[in-house]
């Protein structure tokens, strides 16, 4: 019995994973480079909770995006570090006035201020509420139509939002998650800002997870309609869905969260209009480089991801579409987390009977070469992006493709086994990644998007 | 679209000329070792398998029997097709199994020597004492109902003119045809017991409880009386209609016995050396098992010459 589900879940795992190469391979392509996309207002949010450490480098990214009709909120949600004092030395703070919409609910704003230097920068000062109230204080705001929400580690490759706007020039694109690329995984080199592989291996996994997970995961459920995660990193929003949505629910993963009531607006209210991701619109974040720390952000996102199955569980098929709600059953809940337990438990039944190895090894090589295969796919789509590697790294990734799958493969599996067990134990509130602070060069025009075209 | 046409091409060739083969492997494995799991569901249907009521005509013979030898066998695979696993650690046959070779020259020894080989209508008749049958006469008894006796012992009896009785375990039969494999451990498929039934006739050789407990006990002897019944019931009613049994390890005890009476059960057989008289006690008759080492000289003995 136990063997017929463990190769049922596996046929279905094979299949996904068979789309999630396919549908990118085939269906990717760059948006068109010279598109006169007229500029819509963008307003771009960044809660910031103690983040002294980074918040430079993410006020660098931002004053060399290449978009005009902009403005920016920098939200200190009651740091109790010198948070706000370096967003002053850096901006020269000045306090102003302006009208609330006064849709949403949110934690007492004590000062908002313009910058003397930027014009478009503001800052909220407001009492600690988390994450998700510091958000709506933000779109409460706001007086442009789309609204990017950014982590205070998230630097903006300079197109990005350029990028973001042509896919917003469709009417029926209601939000979009841009593609988050990890920082450590490149180098500044002759002024130019290049992918690079020479890291340690808990970040070359993250890197190589995050590609696949961009490149091929989210570009296949943008082309299904079925998105379940906006990163919060890097997430566009017009922002009549975001009132619509009734603005950020406070919760462990508020991304997440938001991303399914929209699935929900899309399924009931809103039909015909999608979520789009867009790969162009790269945006640059710092990955733990400890194994504890990305322990604890793992936890958190597995936590988060419990909360909103639990939370959404009654709207499945009901109030979201079909493709949306089998992708998250069957692809993040079935293989990601239930399956685990299996996966977890199928080579301790084998060993301990010392049956059915042939099996064992059968299923291993399969996924194994599904694995690399799905690597590869990554590869090719990333390139066509303008995401490439020298010769030197790409071997070396090549090489490092088998320890992947081996090895942080199954420790990915095993934060997502103790992540759902400790969620029903302890659902923790705010909490987030640790911050490094690494410096990026960019060139003025950008150079992650420079290859696109022609 | 056009410049990623070859990266497609490519990609989607590496992809089948890996995938296609595990995938195949994959299928293979279900195939084949999924065979337990895929036990046939549905029963022998019987109006597809006549009982065999072959009663030939034996009046006039100068000499009767008075006792009758009944052969027991479990497996018969060529020589060649002989794997590891078919041999026990001390480098010797498994003594469940005897090699085709030697099958073949048991089988042509009873047809070169005018030996009767009786059906089992005509064994129970014997044993009634209703018939009397050939002094040479013998019953052929297949167990468990392995797949290589259908393949190989099956068209030799047929070639011969032979009938026998074959116990199964009918809960190890299966649904789907596979192929031959020596590496497997593989029992019939349902089709090929119906195709099979001119030669022979079926017997309860329980459904699922040819097993043994953790203190090596059948599961025949180590059970409650009620679920070993419910055990050969379920077997019976995929049989169809069953007049006889074999206990598995020939392990039983006095409540089997009861069980058997209970189920109307004609015969049932030991896996005790002895000979089968008439009037004798039909739920325990005694059989000969066929052993590898077994030489022609030794058959014969068993025979009684």
């Amino acid at each position: 019995m136990i063997l017929i589900m463990t190769i049922v879940l596996f046929c279905i795992f094979g299949l996904f994973h068979t789309i999630y190469m396919f549908i990118p391979l085939y269906t990717s392509r760059p948006q068109k480079q010279n598109d006169p996309s007229k500029e819509t207002g963008i307003c771009i949010l960044i809660p910031a909770y103690n983040e002294s450490l980074v918040i430079k480098n993410c006020l660098m990214g931002i004053q060399n995006v290449n978009y005009t009709n902009l403005e920016v909120f920098f939200i200190n949600d009651g740091s109790i570090d010198n948070t706000l004092k370096i967003l002053d030395d850096l901006l020269t703070l000045k306090k102003t006035f302006r009208g609330k919409l006064g849709r949403l609910n949110h934690e007492r704003v004590n000062d908002l201020y313009r910058s003397q230097r930027f014009p478009n920068i503001f800052v909220i000062d407001k009492e600690n509420g988390g994450k998700a109230d510091a958000l709506n204080t933000g779109i409460e705001f706001a007086e442009k139509e789309i609204i990017i929400t950014l982590d205070a580690d998230s630097v903006l490759e300079p197109n990005a939002l350029k990028e973001m706007n042509k896919a917003f020039s469709n009417n029926k694109v209601v939000a979009a998650g841009g593609l988050v690329n990890i920082v450590q995984g490149y180098k500044n080199e002759r002024n130019a800002f290049t992918p690079s592989f020479k890291i340690s291996g808990l970040i070359r996994f993250q890197v190589v997870q995050y590609m696949t997970s961009f490149y091929l995961h989210k570009a296949t459920q943008a082309k299904l309609q079925s998105m379940t995660v906006i990163a919060g990193a890097f997430g566009a929003f017009r922002k009549s869905i975001l009132l619509e949505a009734k603005g950020y629910r406070k919760t462990v993963g508020e991304d997440m969260d938001i991303t399914l009531r929209i699935q929900e607006l899309i399924g009931t209210k809103m039909k015909g209009k999608r979520i789009a991701f867009v790969p162009e619109a790269v945006c640059y974040t710092e990955c733990p480089e400890s194994f504890k720390n990305l322990f604890k952000q793992r936890i958190r996102w597995q936590k988060a991801f419990v909360d909103c199955v639990i939370t959404y569980r009654k709207s499945f098929y009901r109030k979201m579409n079909f493709t949306a709600s089998t992708y998250l059953l069957f692809d993040s809940l079935l293989l990601g987390t239930l399956s685990a337990y299996s996966t977890l438990l199928v080579p301790v039944v084998v060993l301990i009977t010392m049956s059915h190895l042939k099996l064992a090894f059968l299923l291993l090589t399969i996924s194994i070469s599904l694995a690399i295969l799905q690597n590869i796919a990554t590869l090719i789509v990333s390139s066509r992006y303008g995401h490439q590697y020298e010769i030197k790294d790409f071997v070396s990734l090549l090489f490092f493709i088998p320890f992947e799958v081996m090895f942080y493969r199954v420790t990915g599996l095993l934060f997502v086994s103790i992540g759902t067990i400790i969620y029903f134990f302890d659902k923790e509130g705010w909490s987030r990644s640790e911050r490094i602070g690494k410096q990026i060069v960019f060139h003025k025009e950008g150079n992650v998007t420079k290859n696109i075209g022609g | 679209m056009k410049k990623y046409v070859v990266s497609n091409v490519i990609f989607t060739t590496l992809f089948l000329m890996i995938i296609l083969p595990l995938c195949y492997l994959l299928y293979d494995y279900i195939i084949h070792y999924g065979a337990i799991p895929a036990a046939a569901k549905g029963p022998l249907n019987v109006s597809n398998v006549p009982y065999n009521t072959v009663n030939k005509d034996f009046t006039g013979m100068e000499e009767y029997a008075s006792k009758v030898v009944v052969l027991m066998y479990h497996q018969v695979i060529p020589k060649e097709k002989l794997e590891k696993h078919h041999f026990q650690d001390n480098g010797e046959l498994e003594e469940t199994i005897i090699t085709l070779e030697n099958f073949q020259s048991q089988m042509d020894y009873l047809k070169e020597n005018h030996y009767t080989v009786l059906s089992l209508k005509e064994f129970e008749l014997f044993m009634t004492g209703e018939k009397r049958v050939p002094a040479k006469s013998v019953l052929l008894t297949f167990d468990d109902g392995f797949k290589n006796v259908f393949e190989f012992a099956y068209p030799v009896l047929k070639d011969h003119g032979f009938q026998a009785v074959h116990f199964l375990i009918t809960g190890l039969i299966t649904k789907e045809d596979v192929h031959y494999k020596p590496a497997l451990h593989q029992y019939a498929s349902i089709d090929e017991v119906r195709k099979s039934s001119d030669v022979f006739d079926y017997g309860n050789h329980t459904n699922m409880f040819h097993q043994k407990n953790k203190n090596g006990m059948s599961f025949v002897t180590a059970y409650d009386k009620a679920e070993v019944k419910e055990d050969l019931v379920r077997a019976n009613e995929w049989l169809g209609q069953s007049i006889t049994f074999a206990a598995p390890y020939g392990e039983y005890n006095e409540e089997t016995l009861e069980i058997l009476q209970e189920l109307n059960t004609k015969m049932a057989f030991t896996v005790n050396p002895g000979y089968a008289e008439p009037f004798g006690r039909s739920l325990e008759i005694p059989r000969w098992q066929v052993f590898p080492k077994l030489s022609l000289d030794d058959f014969k003995d068993i025979l009684g010459e």
